[in-house]
């Protein structure tokens, strides 16, 4: 299926601000100013990895969307060169969180604008979610990076499991 | 006394072969050689003389042999002239015979006399004669003193020498050093004063030894030098364990700094190799973390990756897939009308068997689920491709979720992260080390200028040291030759104290010597003066010159030692000038010179006296010949005359009785002149022929015009 009518527009990526402060200087590796830091101490390459993260640690935990919050735009996504380019499985998976969420029918086609406020707000529900199980699973033992991949890990191996939250 | 004996010419001048025979009768010393002008007496003069002093003793001709080459000889012709004088001496009651040969071959007149040879032998009592070697040679001028020679061989010229000259050319001066030279020479008072004189000598080199022994540093002088040096010595033994110890401890100093930077540097090579190491660990983990880089990216895609997102989507896919399965399995999405209903309509017949044909019910219906169909194809085919979507990323989280590619980057990890951190501390040790050392670098350059530093200061110390060793060894040897200088003149005292008793000695001798020189010299030159003025008036008589009063030698001068002599004559109380005396007497004052001294001091030498009477006449003539002709005083007389000078019956008296031996020399170049007839045995005419006629004889060689027919003459019958 081709889903890069998603993305035919730009569509501004979102997140709350001390979620994206908080991210950027802990666990994002790409640096907007200065070094970026080792992926091992900041497993998310950019901003809009741990966006995508955020989005899936809400769906996984089925996280009510946070509508109406204060977000701020890091980048966008979109045809353009200055635009974030994400990844096809991202788009894809995406769009089926947006199809399970919105419930399209044959008639009521998500669109594109619909998909990504969802995904900015299920952003916003999940990104200080996930910050705290992070930081949770810090220690001085192990790279950040794999606490984290083993988070996911977790969490993907429990996911058939895990309990639906309530919207 | 010494005689002569025999003369032998060869090849001499005029002489090719002569020989000539000398008396030695006591009774009658006298030999007489009579011959005219240029008949050859000054030639034979002249042999006596060179075979007795050689060139010196014909100064005419000195250094070349043009008097005594043959005449008759031509230039280039090789000739030797040889003289052999044969003389005897007689000491006591031992009497020697002498063999004086005297050789020189010429080409020319001007060969060089000098290349003469000279035999001196001696008689032995066998009879021989044995040569005597050339030193034996010089003693015969002790016993023929040269500077007797004039006393020896007196002719007229000389004679009138010794009273100061002519009377138109007098000269004091000739005569008073012809006089002195004569009276020292036979007054044996050169003897005297030489031995004055040597004495004289021995005292100067005393004394030049004695100044020479003063020129060096006294025993007082030297011991203070002495304890100047062994002061110096004591201080520079006191300075110098101060310098060896500086010494010491700056080379202990230099070398432990030495050790410190030799250390250092092997640290910087072991730090050299070190980073050798370090850069190997360093490559070696960075290459470790390029491939942990690399594993952490693919660990940092896998979480949350395509299969674990899809993974943890499980739930929310199946929901998707539960929602649209149905859908799908009732041919939804995508819309199974679209393709069924268009077939029915064209074939007209449903699959249930009912006829569609158009415009019934049925196809109406058909139309409108179609264009109802046409209308959400899109949505239907939207969802069926979500329905795809889903069951893809189903079946893939699934799958994530029993792989394990993350383990395996994991366990790769874990592998990697401990050899990573196994290098970072090698690494992190090195690196301390190298970054110490590295701070050690830069101060080494600092270190070696210290080390240089300390090396310079090693040095210095090290020369200084050795030059106070140096300085201690000089003093030590000048200690050791002042020690000795002093023991030196603690001897040396005692040896100039010789030197100087010597020097004194020597110079009493010397004066005595010369005070009896002066006194002996003037007692015999009185003596011998006194003589002369009787041996004068003897000869003169009652001449006119008979009037002078006196006649003798004196002094002049004031100078006492080695004064000057002249002869003197005075008159009436005067001294009457020499130049105003006639001939006759001024020879007679020479010959009484002559004989005076012989007399005084008593040597008995042959007297070769040569035309002494000319100018003479009378009886100053014969008292001449009679006092020349005995041997009481001239020793033994050979007298060499014209025919002239011993023509008067008075002279020829005397000869007759006091002639031994007569020889007449006959010029052969006077052959058809005066001489009657040429020797048969002569070889060339300008030659000279000798016989043995007295004066008052002729002979066949000899004969004379005129000599037949003399009255006091007689012919010799050979």
């Amino acid at each position: 299926m081709d889903v890069s009518f998603l993305t035919a527009h730009q569509h501004d990526l979102r997140l709350p601000k001390p979620a994206k402060d908080k991210a950027l200087a802990a666990w994002v590796s790409s640096q907007p100013i200065g070094q970026h830091r080792p992926i091992e101490d900041a497993p998310f390459r950019k901003m809009y990895d741990f966006w995508f993260a955020s989005i899936l640690w809400a769906e996984h935990h089925d996280l009510s969307p946070a509508e109406g919050a204060s977000t701020e735009k890091f980048i966008s996504a979109g045809p353009t060169s200055a635009d974030a380019r994400l990844e096809t499985w991202v788009l894809e998976l995406l769009l089926l969180i947006a199809v399970r969420r919105l419930k399209p029918d044959v008639d009521t086609l998500p669109e594109a604008k619909q998909v990504f406020k969802l995904a900015n707000n299920l952003a916003a529900v999940g990104a200080s979610r996930l910050l705290d199980e992070l930081d949770r699973r810090s220690d001085l033992m192990e790279p950040r990076l794999y606490t984290t991949v083993e988070m996911f890990r977790e969490a993907a191996a429990a996911g058939k499991d895990l309990p639906r939250a309530r919207r | 006394m010494i005689q002569f004996l025999q003369l032998e010419l060869t090849n001499f001048a005029i002489y090719p072969k002569a020989s000539f025979s000398f008396s030695t009768d006591p009774e009658r010393p006298l030999t007489v050689i009579r011959g005219e002008n240029e008949s050859g007496k000054t030639t034979l003069m002249r042999a006596f003389l060179w075979v007795l002093f050689g060139a010196d003793g014909i100064q005419e001709a000195t250094g070349s042999a043009y008097a005594l080459r043959p005449v008759w000889l031509p230039k280039g012709d090789p000739v030797e002239t040889k003289v052999k004088l044969t003389f005897r001496q007689t000491k006591g009651d031992r009497t020697v015979t002498f063999n004086l040969v005297r050789r020189l071959v010429t080409t020319d007149g001007v060969t060089a006399l000098n290349l003469e040879r000279v035999l001196l032998s001696r008689q032995d009592s066998d009879g021989s004669f044995k040569p005597l070697s050339e030193a034996q040679i010089e003693t015969l001028h002790g016993i023929i003193r040269p500077e007797m020679r004039d006393f020896y061989f007196l002719d007229a010229d000389k004679a009138v020498d010794f009273v100061g000259g002519t009377e138109t050319n007098h000269n004091d001066q000739v005569m008073r050093k012809m006089i002195g030279k004569s009276i020292r020479a036979l007054l044996s008072l050169d003897d005297l004063r030489k031995a004055a004189d040597r004495v004289d000598e021995l005292r100067n080199v005393k004394l030049r030894e004695i100044a020479q022994s003063n020129t060096g540093a006294t025993g007082i002088n030297l011991q203070g030098a002495l304890t100047q040096v062994e002061s110096v010595i004591n201080k520079l033994k006191d300075e110098i364990p101060v310098a060896k110890e500086a010494h010491d401890v700056a080379a202990e100093v230099y070398r432990r700094a030495d050790e410190q930077f030799t250390a250092m540097i092997e640290t910087f090579e072991k730090a050299s190799k070190r980073a050798g190491e370090l850069k190997k660990f360093r490559d070696d983990r960075e290459r470790l973390n390029i491939q942990r880089r690399q594993l952490m990216h693919q660990l940092a895609e896998r979480g949350p990756g395509a299969e674990l997102a899809a993974a943890m989507l499980t739930k929310s896919l199946k929901e998707i897939i539960d929602r649209l399965e149905p859908m799908k399995e009732k041919g939804h999405i995508p819309p199974s009308e679209l393709e069924v209903i268009p077939r029915l309509v064209k074939r007209g017949r449903c699959l249930c068997g009912t006829a569609i044909a158009e415009g019934t019910p049925e196809a109406e219906e058909l139309s409108r689920l179609l264009d109802k169909a046409r209308k959400t194809e899109t949505g239907s085919r939207f969802l069926d491709g979500v329905l795809s979507l889903a069951t893809t990323h189903k079946r893939v989280g699934a799958a994530a979720v029993r792989s394990e590619p993350i383990m395996a980057i994991k366990t790769e990890l874990a592998r990697l992260d401990p050899l990573v951190g196994e290098l970072s501390r090698a690494i992190e040790g090195i690196e301390k080390e190298v970054t110490a050392e590295g701070g050690q670098q830069s101060v080494a350059t600092e270190v070696k200028r210290d080390v240089n530093e300390k090396l310079a200061v090693r040095d210095s110390r090290r020369d200084a040291l050795q030059r106070l060793q140096t300085e201690l060894e000089g003093h030590e040897t000048s200690r050791r030759s002042l020690q000795e200088k002093i023991r030196a003149a603690a001897g040396h005292g005692a040896q100039v104290k010789a030197l100087k008793a010597t020097a004194r000695a020597a110079e009493l001798v010397c004066a005595v010597l010369r005070e009896a020189y002066v006194h002996v010299e003037r007692d015999q030159v009185a003596e011998v003066s006194a003589c002369m003025s009787g041996l004068f008036g003897e000869m003169i008589g009652t001449t006119a010159d008979g009037l002078i009063s006196e006649v003798g030698l004196r002094a002049i001068g004031q100078q006492v030692y080695n004064p000057e002599y002249e002869i003197f004559a005075r008159y009436q109380n005067a001294d009457k000038p020499l130049r105003l005396i006639n001939g006759a007497s001024r020879r007679a004052l020479a010959v009484a010179f002559f004989l005076a001294l012989a007399e005084q001091t008593g040597i008995r030498v042959p007297l070769v006296s040569d035309s002494l009477l000319h100018s003479t006449s009378g009886e100053v003539r014969r008292r001449l010949v009679e006092l020349l002709s005995t041997g009481q005083r001239a020793g033994q007389p050979i007298m060499f005359g014209t025919r002239a000078d011993f023509q008067a019956p008075e002279i020829r008296s005397v000869l007759k009785r006091c002639a031994g031996v007569n020889y007449t020399l006959t010029a052969q170049s006077h052959v058809g002149r005066d001489v009657v007839r040429a020797d048969p045995d002569r070889q060339q005419s300008n030659q000279v022929s000798v016989c043995r006629c007295a004066p008052e004889e002729f002979c066949a060689v000899c004969e004379r015009v005129d000599d037949a027919s003399a009255a006091n003459l007689r012919r010799r019958v050979t």
